[in-house]
């Protein structure tokens, strides 16, 4: 008999030893995993177990209750967004390029581990789950930006009113001897002494900027770190914090399409440019939207409550409904 | 029959690869969120799962153990009451503020409770290893002093044995600084030169003038040495005269690790669920 003939005849026993070394090969890959030991699940009376101490057992039921009073709140209002905006916003093409390239770069930045305790840490189970986490945030500011559009009278009018948000980008000329002034008064006024190759530099980008964009200019000339990025420095309002005063002051005056003049602060000269005041424009800026919604207490959540409600999606532990409410939806709720 | 065989075979070589060790909570398909894309209870349960909560469970733990040690959880209770009732008149109307900020009242009375309860299993853990503690620590009672100057120290000797006090012959040799009883012990952070001499002494005694030496690098890499004269006076090498004083020196030495380990061990503790077991085991090697 050749070997043909063997395995026609003796198939179950073959495939059974074959079966028999595919058991013992996962196995020994399981032991030599990086888990070094393996639990297995106890059930005590239909209930699974956590841990005993002296024989005495602490339930799965128990963890979850005491997770919930820990974690609930938080979980189920990670859970309870993430549906409801699901539902509520389409997944677009350009939301799946967006969250697949952020998930890559996310995961080449932390590397897988400490993307799967960022992860973690925001209630996905890994690295994994890097592209889902995109997709919601992108549906989420979706949500709200909707929202914003269809209350701009109420929430964003009024803002910009007072706020004059805008888009800016800038050019700095750094000059080393800056003097600070001070008046009989007591007002400080800045005076820039600069050296001749400062001087020189500010006079060239003044000479390009009446031929070239300003963010050819600014790529060329500006000492500034955003010079890379054509000066694009991003939103600014009346309400901004980060910037030196004089700076702060040009930003407010300057419009869509507008340069300032040249201006001193403590660095040097600057120029600034309006890259836009739009407000299609200023809707892609999360920090845009972060204004307006910093600026209306209990805002933020709005959007999330009415499109639950309008979707019937709601929280049907009462407890936790009870927490969820009161942390998103204060205005509704009555003691 | 063989393909029945053959079935029977497969399905359980696909459970024996994929071993579960899965842990339910009672009702897991019930809803938890429902209208979209619902969420059961045990989706919730694994979301949370995902947070390090380990203090939750050691929480918990260390509270069954007190039991079973026999805390009197009454005290405990009382203890933690009254912390409470300090910090509301303390911060007035501030205080549900300052409760919010630091992660909400029921955390912070559990932090409190789970602080009283460690101090009484970190006493019992004394207690019951006290030979091994003694053994490992060398505690002895005593008091030191140094100068600058040998002179100084020397001095300060023969003032004591003209019978004047340690306090006081200290302090006429220029000792500038109050001096106070204190556990000595193996591994308390004083010049080697100190502790060969109060590990090589087996009754209450006074040191002659001991050098001590410690040279430190400069920016400029060049070395300075500093010279220290010390008078050491071991008073009491009996840890049953001065536990209290001893236990409280422990508590700055012993990691808490060590006592958890040992109720860990001396309890059983054995976890089931590896998410659990994966998040204590790594510190606790007590837990199984």
């Amino acid at each position: 008999m050749d070997t043909k003939e063997i395995l026609k005849k003796f198939w179950f026993v073959a495939l059974i030893a074959v079966l028999f070394v595919v058991f013992i090969v996962v196995y020994a890959v399981n032991m030599i995993s990086s888990k070094p030991v393996e639990k297995t699940a106890k059930q005590v009376d239909g209930q699974y177990i956590i841990y005993s101490i002296n024989g005495e057992n602490y339930t799965a039921d128990e963890l979850y209750d005491d997770l919930k009073n820990s974690y609930g709140l938080t979980a189920t209002y990670r859970k309870f967004d993430s549906i409801v905006c699901d539902k509520a916003i389409e997944t677009t093409t350009e939301m799946k390029n967006i969250a697949s390239s952020n998930a890559s770069y996310l995961l080449s930045y932390y590397g897988k581990e400490n993307l799967d305790k960022q992860l973690q840490s925001l209630g996905y189970a890994g690295a994994d789950n890097a592209y889902d986490y995109y997709i919601y945030l992108l549906k989420s500011q979706q949500l709200r930006t909707d929202y914003l559009k269809e209350h701009e009278a109420e929430y964003v009018t009024p803002y910009v009113k007072e706020n004059n948000p805008k888009i800016i980008s800038h050019i700095l000329v750094k000059v080393a001897d800056v003097e600070k002034i001070t008046d009989e008064d007591g007002n400080v006024t800045l005076k820039a002494n600069p050296t001749a190759e400062e001087e020189q530099k500010l006079n060239n980008v003044l000479e390009a900027l009446k031929t070239k964009s300003f963010a050819e200019v600014a790529t060329e000339y500006s000492d500034d770190t955003s010079a890379s990025n054509g000066g694009y420095l991003g939103y600014f309002d009346n309400t901004n914090t980060s910037y030196v005063d004089t700076f702060k002051e040009a930003a407010k005056t300057v419009h869509e399409g507008e340069t300032t003049e040249a201006f001193v602060s403590e660095y040097g000269y600057h120029i600034i440019y309006c890259d836009t005041e739009s407000l299609e424009d200023l809707y892609a800026s999360t920090d845009f939207l972060n204004a307006i919604f910093n600026s209306n207490t209990n805002l933020y959540n709005r959007p999330l409550v009415e499109k639950a409600n309008e979707l019937g999606i709601k929280v049907t532990d009462e407890e936790l409904n009870k927490l969820l409410m009161a942390a998103i939806n204060p205005e509704e709720v009555t003691e | 029959m063989k393909k029945i065989a053959v079935l029977f075979l497969l399905v359980m070589t696909l459970c024996a690869c994929t071993s579960s060790n899965k842990v339910l909570v009672s009702d897991p398909d019930s809803y938890v969120i429902e209208g979209g894309t619902n969420l059961t209870k045990q989706e919730l349960f694994e979301t949370m799962k995902y947070n390090d909560y380990s203090s939750v469970v050691l929480g918990d733990m260390i509270g069954k153990i007190a039991v079973l040690e026999g805390v009197d959880m009454s005290e405990i209770d009382n203890l933690v009451t009254k912390d409470i009732n300090d910090m509301k008149e303390q911060y007035g109307e501030s205080y549900d503020a300052v409760m919010e900020y630091y992660g909400g009242e029921s955390a912070i009375i559990q932090n409190i409770r789970l602080s009283y309860i460690g101090e009484k299993l970190s006493t019992a853990y004394y207690d019951a290893n006290i030979d091994s503690l003694v053994s490992t620590y060398k505690p002895m009672l005593g008091k030191y002093v140094y100068f600058d100057t040998v002179e100084a120290a020397e001095n300060m000797l023969k003032l004591i044995s003209e019978g004047k006090t340690y306090e006081m012959a200290a302090a006429e040799s220029g000792y500038g600084y109050s001096i106070s009883e204190s556990v000595m012990t193996d591994k308390s952070s004083l010049p080697l030169e100190v502790k060969e001499f109060i590990n090589s002494v087996d009754k209450p005694t006074l040191s002659d003038v001991i050098i001590s030496e410690t040279a430190t690098t400069n920016t400029d890499g060049t070395t300075t040495t500093n010279v220290r004269y010390y008078v050491v006076e071991v008073t009491d090498l009996d840890s049953n005269n001065f536990k209290d004083q001893f236990y409280s020196t422990l508590n700055s030495l012993v990691d808490s690790k060590d006592i958890y380990n040992f109720y860990f061990a001396k309890y059983n503790v054995e976890v089931y669920d590896q998410r659990t077991y994966d998040l204590l085991s790594s510190t606790y090697e007590g837990i199984k």
